[in-house]
Order: C-alpha cells, then structure tokens, then sequence
C-alpha cells in the first residue's frame, strides 16, 4: 500500500467537505462547520487512515467566540490532520468525538474543564483535573490567574 | 477601586461524597474517655512533677524520650511534585538518610514526619490535611522547596495554596526550587536538633470540626 | 433448522490478512451452495483476535451431505483451506436450535453482543419458557437478533445475540437493572455460569463487590494519583483514575509569562525529564518566530536530551521495580542500583547548568550554557559506566522468573486500542507502531545521528521493559556520536537575552513536538505578536498515557495494577500540568 501524501489528502478533502485545507509540511489544517465534525473524524480516521489521536484542545478568542482544534496523526504517511470548528459567539455546545476516537474521553473532558465546552453525546462529561465544586473555566480569557478560590487562598 | 466582598470560609466538599468516611473520622478523632492506663499515667506524671523537686526526674525522663525520638524519625513516603523526585534520592543509595534513623514508611499511621515535598493544589490540601490527621502525636513536618513554602513559581496559580502553612503547622522550611537532597539533609538534621528540645505540653487539641 | 456458531481464533496480526482472503477467496468458493451463511463477526471485547460466524443448515443430516461435497471441491481444499491454516490458532464450533425465528437487523454499522448463560442441569426449559415470555418486553429495550440452545457439546445453553447501535445504546440498558419489567433471572434460581462473548460486561456479577480507594498518597502511585477501583474479590472490574492533585495552572501561567521566563517553568511540567519539557516548549517558539538555532546549540540540546532520557529511564526502572516488591530479590535492590547511576548523570548535568533536576537549560534560540572544560570526557566515562552496568540490570531481571510472570501477558495493549487512544513513548511501541518523533519528524539535528527505534509486539509490561532497556542503550550511542561530532560555533542565536520581555514573537501559531522520556511532548503555541503567547496546550505525554488505564486494567488482579502504572511511567507534572 502507497501512504497518502498530504496533497493527496487535501485534494480528497476538497473532494468530500468543499474547504481547501492549508498544507504546511505534512500537516493539514481543516476549518470544518460544527456540523461536519464528526463526520470528518470518522472520515480522516478511515479514509485518511489518520487513526492515530494526538490532542484536542481549545482556544478562547474572547468575542470571537471559541476554536475547537484536534490533531490525527497518519503514523505510516506520515501525515497530520488538524481539525477545527470555530463556535459562535457564546455558543459551548460541541458534538463529541469519543465514538470515534476512545482517545478523546479524557481530552474532552478537559476541555470542558478548562474551557466549558459541552461535548454532546460525550459519555461521561465530568470535570478531570479541577474539583467536581470548582466554579469557573479557568482558561478562559475573563478568568484572571490569581482568581481566589476559598477556603486555601 | 473594588473591593472585594470577604470569601465565605466554608469547608472543601471535596470529600462530601463519602458521607461515612467522615463519620468514621469523627467517631475516631473523639478522644477514649474510659482510658484509664493513661489517666493513671498521666496522674502519676502529674504528681512526680509537683513533687518538690520532682522535676529533676520528669526532665531527665524527657530528655531521654526525645533522644529516641530525634533518632528515629520516620517521613511518611508523601511525594507531590518535582521535590518530591529530590526526596527520593536523598532517602536512596548517595545521599542515604537512613543513617539518621529515618525509614520513610508507607502508612501515616506509624510515621512522625509529613515531608510536603512539592505544589500543594487545591484539590490536593485536604488529602494532606487528612493524612496529616491521621499520623499520631507527636508529628513533625518539613515544608520541602519554594512551591510548600510559599507557592514559588506558581503562586499566582488559581489552583495553588500559597504555602503549606495556611493547612498544617510546619516546622522546617527548606527552600530550593527543588532543594538539593544536601539542603534537605540540612532541614532533616535542624528538625532534629527542634525534636531534642521538644516539650510535651499538653495534647494536641482534636482537629477542630468545620463549622 | 439447525445452526452452526464457529469460532475460529486467529493468530494476533493476522486478522486482517484471514479478513480478507475469507472475504475474497473463501466466500466466493462457497457461497450459500454449502449451507446458507448467516453472519460473520470479528471480536471487539474479551478474547480478541476472533472470527465469528453463523451457518444454518436443513438439519443435521442435509449438513453432513454438504460438508462431504465441500470437502471434494478442489478450489476449497487446494486454493483455500491450505492458506488459512496458518493463520489459525484454534477453532470451535456450537450446535444450536433455535428458541425464536431468527431476524437479522436490516441495517449496518452495529455492535452485536453475544451471550450465553448455561443453566442448571434441568433448569433450561423452565428458563426458556420464561424468555420467551418476557422477550417482547425485553425488545422495547434493545434488539434481538436469534436466542437459540445448544444441541451439542456443552449442553443446556442459552445462547443469545442482541444488536445494538453502538455502545452508548448499550449502556442506556445495561444489564437487567433498568427495566424491571424484563427480568429473567430473578425467577429461575441461580446460573450456573455466565458468559458475554462481544461485550464483557463491567460491573455484572452479584453483590460482592467492594470499593477501594488507591491513592493519592500510595507509595506506588508515582505521584498524586488516585484510582478508584471496583472490585470482584481481588479482580478490578472497574477503574475510575481521579487526577489533577497537582493541576498548577501550567497553561494559565505560560498566558502571562514571557518567553524568556518560561522554560524554566516548562521545566517542572515532565520534572523527571526536564530537559525535553523545556525543549518542547522553546521548539514551538522558535517554530512560530521562525528562529533559527546555531548547530552547535542543536546537538547539545540532543546532548542533553539523551542523557536525560538515560536518568529518567533509571528512575522508571528503579520505582518500577520498587512497587513490584519482594519478587525481585528485596524489592529495593534495583532501586539503589538505578538511582546509583541517574546521581552520576544528574552531576553531569549539574556541572554543565547548576541545577540537578530542574535546569533552565534551554532558551529560545539556543541553550544557556556551553560544556565546561573536562567535560566531554567526564561524560564519556559515565555512559560507558552505565552501559556495562545496564548489562547487570538485564541479567538481574531479563531471566527472573518471578520478573517474567509479574509482567508478561500483563497490561496488553493492543495496536489498535493503542493508536486510539494516543499513547506514545514506549507504550506504543512495545505495542508494534514504529513511531518515534525523532523519526517521523527529526528535529533539531536528530537527523545526523544514528540510532535505531526499537519496537515490540507483544504489548504487554514487558514487551515495554524491552523497549526502554534497548533506548538506554540507543541513547548512549548518540550521546557518543554528539560527543564525536559537537561542532564549534555559537550556542545560542540570540545570546545575551537580558530583559524578560526581549523575545517577540510575531502573529502565528504552530504545534512542535519533541520525543520526551515518555513519549511525544509537544506545544500548541499560539503567538499575538507580544512578547507572551496567547495561548500554549501542552500535549503531555503522561496524559495521553495515563488515560489508558481504564481500558487495560479491568480484568486484573489488584496487584498487576501496580505493575501496569509502572510501566506506564507516568509523571504527574505532566499528567495534570
């Protein structure tokens, strides 16, 4: 079996969602419509045979609203993809990926943590690193660093 | 300017899920009151030391008390962070404080010395409350590198206390950022030279129940 | 009717090559000429590496007949049979008859479960009775697909198939417990067994089960690390890992710290290897700055970085033999060895920066410091020091008996479960994926040296021992090849960096990954033209390491639990960050 190059990637993205992905060495970066992202990963996991889960994470843009990003590795190509779907202003709601990829439980789970994105039809979307009580989504940009937290401040 | 209205100071619910384990502390915090070895011991004690002159005896005893045991401090294996990687060598093949008598030992139950050795978070404060809690009098603790000390590099964090002080009473603080194992040989032995001196005046009251 | 359930146990790996022959050779011998073919399915939970598949025949006589043509068609015994045979492990096949008519679902894409529950001698009839009953109640819940009993071989089976979407549907109706209505079991006395081939079911199994709470002060947890495990008698059939004891707002911080101040905090995020924590994280900045780093500075950074993988694998394999105790001649013996020789390389490292674990080593554009005089030679003594002594290591540990049966067959992971979840490092590769950043991607001057990437098939703890006591050893012969080959030059491309807000970096982002003692480390780097990044994500190997514990440890013994957070090597730093 021949590996994909990232050209050939990009053109079968083109193909299947109509957005043309940056190429940048071997990764590939995919803005997607919200709607469109589980099936992208299910697409780049099969068709692109990026099977290999790297990272999802967040980025808060303040009024812009938040970025999701999520990278897929292709570890025979080798080649990345990195997913992202820009959420409206004040919008939190996320379809999750855990069906596809097992490797997103813990990784969306913080960044729920972090960000207060709600991953829909997550399993078991629960805080992971800060305390069940905890109030607030620290990586958000409105959440200063040195926020007291009582009783140990 | 702002002023920021006082923090309400309520207790971590961290643990609020396991109603009976707090239960089970309470009952057990409770000092025995049908002890009656200790009574009669510590009537005795009382009653040598307002004996004229019985001081002579009471003092001594205590000296000889201490010196067993300064000799034979055992840290409660508790690493956090970085330190705690420090800690490690300084119990291991070079640095060997076994030679002090210090045998780091798994259970806070049989231990005398809590080594806080790394970033106290919030979420992590009151497991080491409880098993600071849970080692028997009298108990010791090293504040081991700047994160137990004050916070170090990350104080400004919104997930750290600033200082193992603000959840135990410490005794020795070692700074570094991690100390060398030889500083906190350092602590170890100022730690020792604190428990020749020691003085039992009196138990250590019940830890207080949160309001 | 009579059916046939075969179970064909296939060789691991070989699945996909038996997969597709059957598919495009085996299938179009046969057809539905030798009894029509009802269904085949692989495997995805318990035994693995399993083909499952469903024929159904006239009778028993009609089957007989059409075996005895199929054994005289010549494509079959000459084309197929003798290529498959290979492949195979064991085979087994179940006579059945069915209890309802059999429905297969119309649609595809579903995850099947099959059951079957053996009952009592004599108790069979009384509990079909009952299932039929209550089957059309049961079916409001999931679907079923065929509910038979067994015919021969192991007698008074009821064996059952249920589809279901995916495994979310499946825990919507777990077990009986939510549908009171649709209850069998409590009527007819007690199974004598049960068993759920596709699907293990996690928490089934009566009342004696116990709770236990395992850290997160546990001597043997490496950090701060809490597991809540269910347990079946001294089986764990449910782990729920509890993290974030030491969660110090790492990325929060990196939002106002500069790039000057950083590194020296990155540092402390994989403490155990710090060295690549700060190179990760300074990597990425050059990246999005588009900085170069002098020559010189690139291979003293895989100077240092191999060193460190030399120490931080002397601590994994100290602690890790540590927390499996006694079986290893004092438990502590291994301990001291290894720390004996991480101190001779922490005073390499002290020599060369001041610090002994956490160094401020790196900086953007280069590194701090340049190697002292006597160095280089220092250096080569104390890896050649530690090459014969990993040699001592190997012989205490590699033929240890009780070595051997505390960490083989234990923690499996398989390929796929590993590339799903994202494990990196020597899980990954003790479970057959070549993937090494330093290859896929070399960066900083890794290109240059030669050094081979050592992988595993088997999976489990050992096959990750082997791993890490072969990269010791690859370490050690790049550290040589550095010394060999360290050309003159500068150290750093923008030396003398006083003020903390010198370094800016222009609008952009980027995500650079470096391989750390652990794994693939990386930085998601995003850049507002200030002298702080906007936003930095750490992708801490631990993490994504860390996180497959709770599909591997269900099905152990609470004592393997010990051994298989040891090998996984997790570092809380990095976990929580």
């Amino acid at each position: 079996m021949t590996a994909l190059t990232p050209a050939a990637a990009a053109a079968q993205i083109q193909q299947h969602f109509g957005v043309a992905p940056v190429v940048a060495g071997g990764g590939l970066g995919v803005t997607l419509p919200r709607e469109r992202w589980q099936e992208f990963a299910r697409f780049a996991k099969n068709a692109l045979e990026c099977r290999y889960f790297n990272w999802l994470t967040a980025v808060d843009w303040k009024e812009q609203g938040l970025e999701i990003l999520a990278r897929l590795d292709n570890v025979e190509a080798p080649m990345a993809v990195t997913m992202r779907t820009r959420l409206e202003p004040g919008a939190t709601h996320c379809p999750t990926v855990t069906g596809v990829f097992r490797g997103a439980d813990w990784m969306e789970r913080e960044c729920y943590d972090m960000f207060g994105v709600v991953f829909d039809g997550h399993p078991d979307l629960r805080r992971i690193l800060l305390g069940q009580d905890w109030e607030g989504h620290p990586l958000r940009k409105d959440y200063a660093v040195d926020t007291p937290q009582a009783p140990y401040r | 300017m702002e002023v920021k209205p006082p923090l309400p100071q309520v207790p971590p619910p961290v643990w609020g899920e396991f109603k009976d384990l707090q239960e089970w502390e309470k009952y057990h915090q409770e000092r025995p009151t049908d002890d009656k070895t200790s009574e009669a011991l510590t009537s005795i004690a009382d009653a040598i030391q307002h004996f004229p002159g019985g001081w002579i005896v009471t003092t001594s005893t205590e000296k000889i008390f201490n010196w067993a045991r300064k000799s034979s401090i055992w840290p409660v294996t508790f690493g956090l962070a970085c330190c705690a990687i420090e800690m490690m060598a300084t119990f291991a093949s070079r640095f060997d404080v076994e030679r002090f008598g210090m045998v780091p030992w798994a259970s806070p139950r049989h231990s005398d010395l809590m080594i806080v050795s790394g970033t106290v978070t919030i979420k992590m404060a009151p497991m080491l409350k409880r098993i600071y809690d849970q080692m028997p009098d009298p108990k010791w603790v090293v504040s081991m590198g700047s994160c137990a000390n004050s916070g170090g590099p990350f104080r400004h964090g919104y997930h750290v206390v600033k200082g193992v002080d603000r959840v135990v009473p410490v005794d020795v603080y070692v700074p570094g950022c991690p100390p060398t194992p030889d500083s906190l040989m350092y602590g170890l032995l100022k730690l020792q030279e604190q428990v020749a001196h020691f003085q039992q005046t009196g138990t250590r009251p019940a830890p207080a129940e949160p309001a | 009717m009579i059916y046939e359930l075969r179970t064909y146990t296939l060789l691991p790996g070989k699945q996909g090559e038996y997969l597709k022959f059957n598919a495009e050779v085996g299938r179009k011998i046969r057809g539905d000429r030798y009894g029509k073919f009802e269904g085949g399915w692989t495997t995805e939970f318990g035994t693995l590496n399993q083909y499952v598949h469903l024929w159904s025949y006239a009778d028993l006589n009609e089957r007989d007949r059409l075996r005895a043509e199929l054994q005289k068609n010549e494509a079959w015994t000459k084309d197929y049979i003798p290529k498959i045979r290979p492949l195979m492990l064991a085979q087994e096949n179940k006579f059945l008859s069915a209890v309802t008519p059999f429905k297969p679902p119309t649609d595809s894409g579903n995850i099947y479960e099959l059951r079957w529950y053996r009952a009592q001698v004599g108790k069979l009839g009384e509990w079909l009775n009952l299932a039929k009953g209550v089957l059309p109640s049961r079916e409001k819940y999931s679907r079923n697909v065929g509910y038979w009993q067994t015919e021969a071989g192991q007698l008074n089976e009821a064996v059952h198939l249920w589809v279901y979407k995916d495994l979310n549907e499946r825990a919507e109706h777990a077990g009986g417990r939510a549908r009171p209505d649709a209850r069998v079991a409590d009527e007819v006395g007690p199974m004598a067994d049960a068993e759920a081939r596709h699907v293990i079911e996690i928490g089934y199994g009566g009342n004696e089960r116990l709770v236990m709470n395992m850290g997160p002060q546990h001597p043997s947890a490496h950090g701060v690390f809490r597991a809540i495990l269910t347990l079946e008698g001294e089986t764990v059939v449910a782990v729920d890992a509890v993290i974030g004891y030491l969660h110090r707002c790492h990325e929060k911080l990196a939002e106002t710290l500069t790039y000057v101040q950083y590194p020296s905090i990155a540092s402390k995020t994989d403490y155990v290897s710090a060295m690549t924590a700060e190179l990760a994280y300074v990597a990425a900045v050059e990246k999005v700055g588009q900085i170069g780093v002098p020559k010189r500075a690139q291979y003293l950074r895989v100077l240092v970085a191999e060193l460190q993988r030399i120490a931080s694998h002397c601590l994994w394999l100290g602690t890790w033999c540590l927390d499996m105790g006694g079986a290893l001649g004092g438990g502590a013996t291994i301990f001291l060895y290894a720390i004996r020789e991480r101190e001779l390389i922490l005073d390499l490292f002290e020599a060369l920066t001041g610090a002994r674990l956490l160094y401020g080593f790196h900086q953007v554009g280069g590194v701090r410091y340049d190697l002292p005089a006597g160095w280089p030679e220092r250096c080569r003594q104390t890896v050649d020091l530690v090459d014969r002594r990993l040699d001592e290591y190997e012989a205490m540990l590699d033929d240890n008996a009780f070595f051997r049966v505390r960490t083989q067959g234990v923690g499996v992971i398989s390929r796929e479960l590993a590339l799903d979840v994202g494990v990196c490092g020597p899980l990954i590769r003790g479970s057959g994926v070549a993937y090494d950043v330093r290859r896929t991607e070399p960066y900083s001057s890794y290109g240059d040296f030669d050094f081979k990437v050592p992988v595993e098939t088997a999976g489990d703890c050992y096959a990750r021992y082997r791993v890490r006591m072969v990269e010791f050893r690859e370490s050690i012969k790049i550290v040589r090849q550095v010394l060999d080959g360290l050309p003159a030059g500068p150290i750093s491309s923008r030396p003398g960096v006083k003020s903390v807000g010198q370094v800016r970096i222009p609008k952009g982002e980027g995500y650079t990954r470096v391989e750390g003692a652990r794994g693939e480390l990386g930085c998601y780097v995003v850049a507002d033209g200030s002298a702080k990044p906007y936003r930095l994500k750490w992708r801490g190997a631990s993490f994504s390491n860390l996180s497959i514990l709770p599909h591997i440890i269900p099905g152990h013994k609470v004592a393997d639990v010990v051994a298989i957070m040891g090998s996984v090597d997790p570092v809380f730093g990095e976990v929580d960050r």
